[in-house]
């Protein structure tokens, strides 16, 4: 075990951070102004030109092309802070890295060379994929490029894509081949800059529920004439371009539910201390619920994002897992919260409107990049590899080194190989095979008194529960168009065994000794983290533990974000939370 | 005219609310909502109508006898611009409270018709929406949640007025639960619109108001924290314990009511909704269904039995989703039982959907429950009938 505790806090990533809080403490994000533009439906140009002033846009390129980009889970945290002040221009800023992924994937040396250069210089880089009838169903898209002499002709539209019209550049798939089909597809990289302006027209803002200052609108090219260099990849390649960018994207997605679940938090400490209910037991449980719920979903995506680097091949299902767990968690956390604010809730007059307004702009996350019911989808038909990554109820041996790379948070990432990205891999799910090996681990540490005993109960049923979901899942017989309702439900259950394990690894290669932050004291997030999963599996609830957690919440309240992570952020320029500072720990 | 076919006059003056051409639908009522202004048009046809007296006793001149009356008319706003209630509701009187919740299940409505709409005119993978399982399954769902909503809306409605010495308890509870399942099942229904539900434009975009209306409605019209603590005392005091047979009246929704009270809803007397859980448990049954009523009963008697000894170490706060969830699920067989003959009410089906989606461990619902579930939704879509207990026709 790690003698450090957990994270580099005072590596680079949180260096980053630091500057990041400071730049997010200017004037341009002050909530006031930030609820103006709100209700003006007004593109926050100010806080994007912050974001570009601090060079958050240079995260949005890898390293190797000239950005800093190397630690997807430090992004997370970077994408988390902006998200915490403000969900539309964190969409809107971070549309960029959506745009160009595309071109990491996919595209040449020269072609990324020259994208970066061109990000580094402030360009706005949009993707293009979804259609106006045809939403998620990307087999269905219509929009055609036909080959012509030095190039390729465009026509068609896309429609409801970020940043469509203030972009300089945006990648399109376009279909190639009429009939489609998996290879009936391609990606362009499109510089409407060297568009003539009679070759395409932006559809108009589309007026949205939430993220209301966004620039939601869209792109009719009509003949468009774009050199052959545009192509990004083989011709053919832009589905599967696409769906490998997405596990990357999707992945990311959870920073936009962690940042809105840190200021939804907040709100709700704050309420309960205004309204000195904070004695109250309930309150305290609820309290002490969403946090337990808010340091689950922060171990599954930061594992995740880690796995990008550590457990590239396995990213096709651990991204969908993250995209439709973390945001369905976070709405819960979210409406649990308005129960406790009741009419504040929804009122613009508290606070500057801040929960109304994340109340109301979170559901996006659970929509754009493919929704929650498309990426179950996408799990579901996974579910015969990894029940054959179970046999007989016994795991099959997994990637022990990519592991224990994803979840030791302070060993230093594998460079992320785009190349190791796949759609066909045949690789299971290491961290949820890692299950019983990470549980009988547990139970000895409780065995030597390092953890309370409800921990090992807690933990075995969270085994059981695995166990039980894999007979189910080896009984289960695929179909692309039959996908059963019941399928749903299994991959939700699917979705709250990895976060689980996630908790268990996190844990067990990370857990500091004396001088750790309260909340590793006895494991104490690890045991509210359990619970919270095995009460969501339908196990028997712990929840006396949510009381001490509820505590440290109220503790740390006014001093930073609750997080089990020292120095990712200070909220709003507040200084850096006490049960997130690791002292020297001694490891077990 | 009846309570009802006054209700049936307001839906007529206020017209088809898909056509757009209609001042009164709700692409006027979007618009206004776009503005930031009241639904200007629509507070007139409530102020001709006379809506105020819909609230006034008959014994005072006006309108008001029973409430189920005066929960129709209300639906009927709801399903249209629920901010057109917030204003029209200038009584605090207890009792017409207590019918809040079951009013507000017009919102879910009118969500639930513009997603069957939806999904019904969308092609995914190369089929309907509609035909893909998970989506079937999602609508039959939210069509249970309504008629769960309703029944147990209904139930907590009459009993302010049947018993209101006793019946403070159900109010909390409707307050609580029909709430927090109306959201639940438009935030299910979200999912099914995905991008769609986003835009404030196009054939859906009434969809997104309701769902702000309803988090506005449900907070303020019913404090949780308030709710919570009230059902919490409920809990504490366990009236469950002492509760005999109740009152026919209470669950037949066509039965007529006595004068409303004037005063307060107190106590929190004999829970007479888990008493027909009980005695369902305790029936003999000779037929299959019979029987599996009788079984899904018995689960929630036994989680009553649970909730009683867990009163001892948890806090009643813990404890109050268990017991409401008990009282829906008394509520639901209720209705069932007096409904008698009624084609679709009368039928187990929508009864035994009800109780396993508010069983402890819910269970996905049995395919031929769920296809009778799907046929019942689909026809009344097709017939412009409100999905509610009262299966009314509406313009369109």
């Amino acid at each position: 075990m790690s003698a450090a505790g957990p994270v580099r806090a005072a590596g680079p990533a949180s260096t980053a951070i630091g500057a990041l809080e400071k730049a997010l403490d200017g004037v341009a994000f002050a909530p006031d102004r930030l609820a103006a533009l709100d209700r003006a439906e007004a593109f926050p140009a100010d806080a994007c030109r912050t974001l570009d002033d601090y060079g958050l846009h240079r995260y949005y390129t890898p390293v190797r092309h000239g950005g800093l980009l190397d630690d997807f889970a430090e992004s997370l945290q970077l994408m988390r802070a902006v998200a915490r002040r403000d969900l539309t221009v964190t969409i809107a800023h971070g549309k960029t890295f959506l745009g160009a992924v595309s071109v990491w994937v996919g595209g040449t040396d020269e072609q990324a060379a020259w994208l970066a250069a061109e990000i580094d210089r402030g360009a706005i880089v949009s993707w293009g994929l979804t259609e106006r009838d045809h939403g998620s169903d990307l087999f269905a898209g219509e929009l055609t490029a036909v080959e012509v002499a030095d190039g390729w002709e465009l026509n068609g539209e896309k429609w409801l894509i970020n940043n469509a019209t203030r972009g300089q550049l945006i990648c399109v798939l376009a279909r190639t081949r009429p009939a489609g089909g998996p290879r009936g597809f391609s990606m362009f990289l499109v510089d409407k800059r060297q568009l003539p302006p009679d070759q395409y027209r932006h559809l108009p803002k589309v007026a949205t529920h939430g993220i209301r200052g966004a620039d939601i609108s869209g792109i009719a090219f009509h003949g468009a004439r774009v050199p052959a260099a545009a192509l990004v990849g083989a011709v053919g390649d832009g589905l599967a371009i696409t769906l490998k960018a997405l596990q990357l994207t999707r992945t990311g997605c959870a920073a936009l539910s962690l940042g809105a679940a840190d200021q939804g938090l907040a709100t709700a400490v704050e309420f309960a201390t205004e309204q000195r209910s904070t004695g109250q037991r309930h309150v305290r449980r609820t309290l002490g619920d969403a946090a337990a719920s808010l340091l689950v979903a922060e171990a599954t995506s930061v594992v995740a994002s880690r796995s990008i680097h550590a457990l590239t091949t396995e990213m096709n299902a651990v991204s969908a897992i993250t995209k439709a767990f973390v945001p369905s968690l976070v709405h819960e956390l979210l409406e649990q919260v308005s129960e406790l604010l009741g009419p504040s809730a929804t009122d613009p007059g508290y606070r500057d409107g801040r929960f109304a307004t994340l109340w109301r702009d979170h559901p996006i996350v659970g929509i754009f990049d493919g929704s929650t019911l498309v990426n179950r989808n996408a799990l579901i038909n996974q579910f015969p590899k990894l029940a054959r990554s179970w046999p007989d109820g016994r795991p099959e041996p997994w990637d022990e080194t990519g592991l224990a790379s994803a979840t030791t948070l302070t060993a230093d990432l594998p460079d992320f190989d785009p190349a190791q990205l796949s759609l066909m891999s045949r690789a299971g799910c290491s961290l949820v095979q890692s299950l019983p090996a990470a549980v009988s681990e547990l139970r000895g540490q409780v065995d030597r008194g390092l953890l309370p005993t409800p921990v090992a109960r807690v933990a075995g049923e969270l085994e059981s529960a695995a166990r039980a979901l894999h007979r189910e899942l080896a009984d289960f017989r695929p179909s692309i168009r039959d996908v059963p309702a019941t399928a749903f439900a299994l991959a939700e259950r699917y979705e709250l065994c990895f976060a689980g394990a996630a908790c268990a690894q996190v844990w067990l290669r990370n857990a500091a000794g004396p001088g750790a932050p309260a909340l590793w004291h006895d494991g104490l997030w690890l045991r509210a983290g359990l619970a919270w999963v095995v009460a969501k599996l339908g196990g028997e609830a712990d929840a006396e533990v949510y009381d001490p957690v509820a505590d440290l919440v109220l503790a740390d309240h006014g001093r930073g974000v609750f997080s089990l992570l020292p120095g990712i952020g200070s909220g709003n320029g507040q200084s850096g939370t006490e049960n997130g500072r690791f002292g020297t720990g001694s490891g077990q | 005219m009846t309570p009802l076919e006054r209700a049936d006059e307001l839906e007529r003056r206020f017209g088809d609310p898909r056509d757009p051409d209609n001042p009164l639908g709700f692409a006027a009522i979007l618009a206004a909502d776009e503005r930031a202004e009241p639904f200007a048009a629509g507070q007139r046809v409530l102020g001709d109508f006379g809506l105020e007296a819909e609230f006034v006793p008959v014994e005072d001149g006006g309108h008001l006898a029973g409430l189920d009356g005066l929960i129709e008319i209300m639906r009927s706003v709801h399903r249209r611009d629920p901010r057109l209630a917030l204003a029209a509701t200038p009584t605090s009187a207890e009792p017409v409270a207590a019918a809040v919740p079951a009013m507000a299940t017009g919102i879910l409505d009118t969500g639930l018709r513009t997603t069957v709409r939806h999904v019904a005119s969308r092609r995914l993978y190369g089929r309907a929406v509609i035909d893909l399982p998970y989506i079937g399954a999602s609508l039959a769902g939210a069509f249970v949640d309504l008629l769960i909503c309703d029944a147990f809306g209904a139930v907590a409605a009459r009993a302010g007025q049947l018993m209101p010495a006793s019946a403070a308890g159900y109010a909390a509870a409707a307050g609580d639960a029909v709430f927090r399942r109306l959201r639940g099942a438009m935030h299910q229904l979200s999912v099914l619109l995905g991008a769609r539900f986003y835009i404030r434009e196009g054939d859906h975009a009434i969809f997104q108001k309701l769902l702000r209306d309803l988090q506005a409605v449900s907070l303020g019209t019913a404090p949780p924290a308030a709710t919570q603590a009230r059902l919490a005392a409920v809990l504490a005091r366990r009236g469950w314990l002492s509760a005999g047979a109740a009152p026919r009246e209470l669950f037949r929704l066509d039965a007529g009511l006595p004068s409303l009270p004037s005063g307060p809803i107190a106590g929190d007397g004999p829970d007479h909704l888990a008493a027909a859980l009980r005695a369902r448990a305790d029936q003999d049954a000779d037929d299959p269904e019979g029987r599996e009523v009788r079984g899904l009963a018995r689960v929630f008697v036994t989680d009553l039995g649970k909730l009683g000894d867990e009163l001892a170490t948890a806090g009643p706060h813990e404890l109050t989703r268990r017991y409401v969830r008990v009282l829906e699920a008394g509520a639901c067989l209720g209705v069932w039982q007096a409904a008698g003959e009624d084609p679709f009410l009368g039928d187990p089906g929508w009864l035994l959907a009800a109780l396993a989606r508010l069983s402890p461990r819910p269970e996905p619902l049995p395919d031929d429950v769920e296809k009778r579930l799907s046929v019942e939704l689909l026809d009344r879509h097709a017939q412009v009938r409100g999905f509610g207990l009262a299966n009314r026709h509406f313009p369109g």
